[in-house]
């Protein structure tokens, strides 16, 4: 099948699947993932290979996208609306989920350290998607709901950060080992990457809002804001910079300092449906079948210590905040569900290291499906036990 | 447009604005505007006269939606779902319980009153509004302008209205 054949194909198999899936109530990413897997070379092959080696190139459009509308996260106005325990929640189980899962990567399946980092960082997102749809499902309302949907609203831009972190430290590990100056080296070398994208991200953003003065329609809006997100990626692959934290913060200060700056965002909306189907077909094809059996105990134990990092993190974060009692015992089970950015970062991770990249991508496709499909059910368990669901809506 | 003498907002801003202070229930805002066709753009203004925030019939309907909704609507990968206004889940003393300062959206559009007509026109169409609240350099809410006043400036500078 040649390059444009498969993307209508993805496009209209991905959609019918989508509306079929959503009778059953599983999240649409579900629907993408199961099609890409059908579709890819590992069963049916339907897929142009063209397509399939080009991912990479797709994943990091989309990727940046996504940064750059979690930059909005960053906005002085929601940092006032949030408030202490969504941010104290947030950044400890995002971090616990690292801390646990790359802790139990390096010291019980005795992986690399840097390997060990990178399962950690990817650990750390969540599925703002899946858990929105339990919350209208059931109408749930209450402390606990705002705490949930303010949580799972910024901590894939703690993962964000987390992963470029880890990345630019697992790069540094993984390819100067044997380097005298091997600390030294790291620090450096991860310190250049991510100021180096902070200050990028910083001037494209102050160039965006200077010339936006002669956009005159929304064609040209759209355009204009497409041009400066590849500009400001682009420039960040060149500089070896961290595109995910460029791109991240292009968002994050051009909501600071434009106030109209939620016309960027907005033009956004009218392209980013099919390129995330896409996105999501794409890394349900990378899944390799032929890795599969070995996934059994790395599956697993990503699976429990993720799943304990996000309940502990989040309890230890909401006692910290004096959050109430359910925010404290349950938060984390309702954080469960795991796909977009977490299957995002996977494929940054592949193409930063090829070797390891088949097990990565296996490893992050299967367990984002089975979150997906057992996730929601433990948000809608974890709202029910805050007393958040009624009884006329089960 | 002659750009040697451009027309300024507040040449055509009508200067008779309704407004509200943040204190304002919601019970108040609603019987303020019963009368109108459609729900405005309505500014909040304190007491010094500044213009802090605006209310939208969006505002108007996120306050009966979970409250972190609003805070996740950035978010990628959220499927969009349009709000069901015939379910919506009302409590009867919303009407008192909720007040401007609750519903109204603190970084809001405004435009400049000795802004070039031309420049408030594209500032419209470009964010897909076709009503502006106006304030002078400190933030004082000084008028209110539409696509359809800018419009009749126009005309009027043309000949077409006398």
């Amino acid at each position: 099948m040649n390059a444009i054949l498969s993307f209508s194909f993805i496009l209209l198999v991905g959609l019918l699947s989508a509306k079929l899936i959503g009778r059953m109530k599983f999240p649409s990413v579900t629907a993408y993932l199961v099609i890409g897997i059908l579709i890819g070379p590992s069963i049916f092959n339907l897929i142009s290979p063209s397509l399939i080696n080009n991912s990479g190139f797709i994943s990091n459009i989309v990727l940046s996208f996504i940064a750059f509308s979690l930059g909005q996260s960053f906005s002085r106005e929601s940092f006032k609306r949030i408030g202490r325990p969504v941010l104290w929640t947030s950044i400890l189980e995002a971090c616990g989920s690292w801390l646990l899962t790359t802790l139990s990567f390096w010291l019980i399946l005795k992986q690399p350290f840097y390997l060990s980092l990178v399962f950690g960082a990817i650990a750390s997102a969540t599925a703002p998607a899946a858990t929105l749809m339990v919350v209208r499902e059931y109408r749930a309302k209450g402390i606990f709901t705002d705490t949930l949907l303010g949580v799972v609203a910024i901590d894939d831009a703690w993962c964000l950060i987390i992963f470029a972190i880890s990345l630019a430290i697992a790069r540094a590990v993984h390819f100067h080992m044997l380097s005298a100056l091997f600390l030294v080296k790291v620090v450096f070398l991860s310190l250049l990457e991510i100021f180096g994208a902070l200050i990028l991200g910083g001037g494209i953003a102050w160039a965006m809002k200077r010339f936006s003065r002669y956009i005159r329609t929304q064609a040209e809006l759209l355009t204009y804001t497409l041009g400066f997100i590849l500009l400001n990626a682009g420039l960040a692959i060149y500089l070896h910079l961290s595109v995910l934290l460029a791109s991240m913060f292009l968002g994050g200060v051009l909501v600071n300092i434009d106030r109209e700056s939620s016309k960027f965002f907005n033009s956004l909306n009218s392209i980013d449906s099919p390129l995330y189907l896409i996105f999501f077909v794409l890394a349900g094809a990378s899944l390799e079948i032929a890795v599969l059996p070995k996934l059994g105990m790395i599956g697993l134990v990503y699976i429990v210590f993720r799943s304990l990092g996000k309940i502990w993190g989040a309890s230890i974060g909401a006692k910290i905040a004096n959050a109430g009692h359910s925010v404290r015992k349950y938060l984390g089970l309702a954080l469960l569900p795991q796909a977009g950015v977490a299957l995002g970062t996977a494929l940054i991770a592949k193409a930063t290291f090829p070797e390891i990249g088949g097990i990565i991508i296996t490893t992050i496709v299967t367990t984002s499906i089975i979150y997906e499909l057992f996730g929601p059910l433990c948000t809608k368990f974890a709202l029910k036990k805050a007393g958040e669901i009624g009884a006329k809506q089960e | 447009m002659n750009n040697d003498n451009p027309i300024l907002v507040s040449d055509v801003m009508d200067r008779e604005v309704i407004f509200i202070s943040p204190g304002t229930t919601l019970q108040e805002l609603l019987k303020k505007f019963r009368g109108f066709h459609t729900f405005p753009v309505v500014p909040v203004v304190n007491k010094e006269g500044i213009m802090i925030g605006t209310i939208s019939f969006r505002g108007l309907i996120e306050i009966f939606q979970t409250k972190g909704t609003s805070l996740i609507k950035g978010v990628p990968f959220l499927e969009k779902e349009e709000v069901d206004i015939f379910n919506l889940d009302i409590d009867e003393d919303a009407g008192v319980l909720f007040i401007a300062q609750d519903i109204m959206d603190a970084k809001f559009l405004h435009l400049d009153e000795d802004m070039p007509l031309e420049k408030a026109y594209t500032t419209m169409k470009i964010n897909s509004v076709d009503r502006l609240p106006v304030t002078d350099k400190e933030g004082r809410l000084t008028g209110i302008i539409g696509v359809f006043d800018i419009l009749l400036a126009i005309f009027e500078k043309k000949g077409l209205i006398k």
